[in-house]
């Protein structure tokens, strides 16, 4: 029922370790961390005291959420970059999808709450982002800003947010149901009672001493994952859209596929089923074998159980060409992006395999028994590439994958 | 001040196809002070029950009684149905941060230093399973082995309207073979209180319930080919939207079900209520004892399918509409059986 292709024309970022997509992705090849001390706030005695902190231009407009300033930011330059000879995309139905990270909750807010006499602010800016900041308001006001008819869509998948919103947008757009759309993802739970509820679950890494080097996803001596913030987007139309104006195509997105694992709480499916389904409904989507696969972007989180299960799931993807197809963790230098990661990653695969390259995963020094296939470690390699896969494994078993596709001339 | 303007989405855009069989739906709906519903007849892993908050015991109770009434029960459903569903806000309740809070202040005030050793303390990690939005899903598609391609959105009735539009496609486009479509919402707790009583246009904690409700839609020819019961067909839909500030402004919400009669009354209100002290929380085989104070709007995103769940039987036909406070307008033509 696919009426279209759709197209990548318009890409932007903003993360711990560039605000352009250029920067971002040299950063990526040259294997340059993000992750450092906590400055955002004061993390006293917390476990984990580091984090990757995006990289905020000075001139743009600040939020008390965070992650609302990178949504708009990263919009914003998608936009631009889609923008050619004067003529952006338009026309038909046009609407924003996008994973976003948690409500923000503020601490401070609550103490005052409970204070005898407290009143609520008078303006209604200020009462919504009072103690608790609805996730969806970003996505209204970006849809405002940018003059979209349809409803935004936002996602609330936990890490595959960001993956589900590209990959919905993408089936909205070649079933027809929108001309064009903003599809991305924004997160940003670096503050107070974010980084205290992934504490208590122990799931981050406490190498607070070597902050750049917490981050090793697929190594032995990985203790969790580094959290992250930031936001990507990306300009999806038809194709026939973007060549009839002119745009130049980033990449080509070819297929989509999510499912549940239906097994753990935090825990992935021992076998990876549930990352098996993803990828091979992606897969299917886009039409192409295992063997047509050159990359593996990887979910690749530095955590105990992800890791080997994803390796897992890619061997029995991909059999004998696994050992040969390299897999690299774009979390290695940047960190979790949570609810944005799924979207910075794919941002990071199109970038690099415009350049024929695939960036390192670092930090992997030794290599988890469990975990042996080529994950490009530490640092990048020339690789040419037609088509990649982008995973987003999520908290509670919510999968997702994509393929990419760089276009050839002849395409 | 922009003036909306009008999407060009039409009705041919918004359904696509033939219409769909709705071939199960339930409702739970829970009053305020009312035991919590319990999931625990429909967990296949035990263990998993103390991770579980009202959202999620909501969803599973509600999925549980839909899947029942399309007689898809007692069986793991795999990878051939998909979950679309709706979340509301975060829930959480002032018992679970008071002691956080406490361990947090010092002379009145925020204290991290308070917070990262005597807050974290006091943190019960359990907590945050039990408020995260993707939670409720996963609960459903773990007790009911769902394993096909799923939407997780938030935060309102009117988003239930893109989960159907998700729904919709992938039955459309054969991906899928049934999908699982509904909303939950727990809303009597702080935070959910707070967002209500904040915005423009506030609703009082009384108009609030907890509630989750779900229909399945299969396409005609699956649904006759398993001989599926029949509670009603998806015959049309549509969705508008009106861009705006959400920091500026804010829209009057309205929301109407208008059921012909069948003999009965078509709209469950509080005259229908048989027993006033029945408090319990009821699911899909009985009428809940809806109060006159709960509004549509006060079911969050179960509102639809909740209704359309209590319609069956009393109406041949169930015209939803509404103007949700974050500018989308939607409608809905439901043939109910």
């Amino acid at each position: 029922m696919k009426k279209h292709r759709v197209v990548v024309t318009g890409m932007g970022v903003i993360t711990p370790i560039g605000a352009t997509v250029a920067v971002f992705r040299d950063r990526l090849l040259a294997g340059i961390s993000g992750v450092g001390p906590i400055t955002l706030f004061d993390p006293a005695s917390l476990p984990t005291r580091i984090a990757a902190e995006a990289e905020m231009p000075r001139d743009v407009p600040t939020h008390r959420d965070r992650k609302v300033a990178f949504l708009l930011f990263a919009a914003e330059q998608a936009l631009k970059d889609a923008t050619t000879n004067d003529t952006r995309p338009g026309g038909g139905a046009a609407g924003i999808s996008v994973g976003m990270g948690l409500e923000l909750f503020s601490m401070p807010d609550m103490i005052s709450y409970r204070q005898p006499g407290f009143q609520l602010p008078e303006s209604l800016a200020d009462r919504l982002t009072f103690l608790q900041t609805p996730a969806d308001l970003g996505a209204h006001l970006l849809s405002k800003i940018h003059g979209m008819h349809a409803p935004p869509i936002v996602h609330v998948s936990a890490c595959a947010a960001g993956t589900d919103a590209i990959g919905t947008a993408y089936r909205l757009v070649a079933t027809g149901r929108r001309r064009w759309m903003l599809a991305g993802g924004s997160d940003s739970m670096i503050n107070p009672m974010g980084m205290a509820g992934f504490c208590k679950l122990g799931a981050m890494s406490r190498r607070n001493d070597e902050p750049t080097r917490a981050s090793r996803p697929f190594d032995r001596h990985r203790d969790g994952f580094v959290i992250g913030e930031g936001a990507g987007m990306l300009v999806l139309e038809t194709r026939e859209d973007a060549l009839a104006r002119g745009a130049a195509i980033h990449a080509e997105i070819v297929g989509y596929g999510n499912s549940f694992d239906a097994h753990g709480i935090s825990e992935p499916h021992p076998e990876g089923r549930g990352a098996f389904q993803a990828m091979s409904r992606a897969l299917a989507d886009a039409g192409i074998e295992p063997a047509d696969l050159d990359c593996v972007n990887a979910h690749g989180t530095s955590t105990p159980k992800n890791d080997p299960v994803e390796t897992l799931a890619i061997k029995r993807l991909l059999g004998e060409r696994a050992a040969k197809t390299p897999i690299c963790s774009t979390k290695s230098m940047i960190g979790h992006l949570i609810a944005a990661a799924g979207a910075v990653e794919a941002i990071a695969a199109i970038a690099c395999m415009q350049v024929g390259q695939v960036h390192p995963t670092i930090n992997l020094e030794e290599p988890d028994p469990a975990c042996d296939l080529d994950y490009v470690p530490g640092r990048s390699r020339l690789h040419p590439q037609r088509y990649a896969l982008s995973n987003s494994f999520g908290f509670g078993g919510q999968n997702a994958s994509l393929v990419l596709h760089l276009p050839s001339p002849v395409d | 001040m922009d003036t909306s303007l009008r999407s060009p989405f039409d009705d041919s855009l918004a359904t696509s196809g033939e219409p769909l069989a709705v071939t199960g739906l339930g409702h739970v709906i829970c009053p305020a002070d009312a035991p919590p519903c319990d999931p625990t007849p429909y967990l296949r892993q035990r263990k998993l029950r103390k991770f579980m908050g009202a959202q999620d015991d909501l969803a599973v109770v509600a999925a549980g009684a839909t899947l029942a009434s399309a007689e898809l029960s007692g069986r793991p459903l795999g990878e051939r149905v998909g979950l679309y569903i709706v979340v509301g806000y975060i829930p959480f309740e002032e018992k679970h941060l008071s002691g956080i809070v406490t361990a947090s202040t010092e002379n009145g005030s925020f204290s991290m230093a308070r917070f990262s050793v005597d807050g974290l303390e006091a943190t019960n990690p359990i907590h945050a399973f039990r408020c995260l939005p993707n939670m409720p899903a996963f609960h459903v598609s773990v007790s009911f082995d769902i394993q096909g391609p799923y939407l997780v959105t938030y935060p309102g009735p009117a988003q239930l309207y893109l989960a159907l539009e998700s729904a919709a496609l992938a039955l459309e486009t054969g991906t899928i073979d049934c999908a699982l479509v509904g909303g939950v919402a727990h809303q009597q707790n702080l935070l959910v209180q707070h967002h209500y009583g904040r915005i423009a246009h506030p609703m009082a904690p009384a108009r609030l319930a907890d509630a989750a409700a779900f229909f399945v839609l299969e396409r005609e020819e699956t649904a006759a080919a398993r001989r599926a019961p029949r509670h009603g067909r998806l015959l049309s839909w549509s969705v508008d939207y009106r861009r705006h500030d959400p920091f500026h402004e804010a829209f009057s919400p309205c929301e109407t079900f208008e059921m012909p009669r069948r003999g009965a009354t078509a709209c469950p209100s509080a005259d229908d209520s048989q027993n006033d002290s029945q408090n319990d929380c009821t699911s899909f085989n009985a009428p809940p004892p809806l109060s006159a104070s709960i509004v549509p709007e006060g079911l969050g995103p179960a509102s639809l399918p909740a209704y359309l769940s209590m319609a069956v039987g009393r109406t041949p036909l169930l015209e939803h509409s509404l103007c949700s406070r974050d500018g989308i307008t939607a409608s809905s033509r439901w043939e109910v059986a």
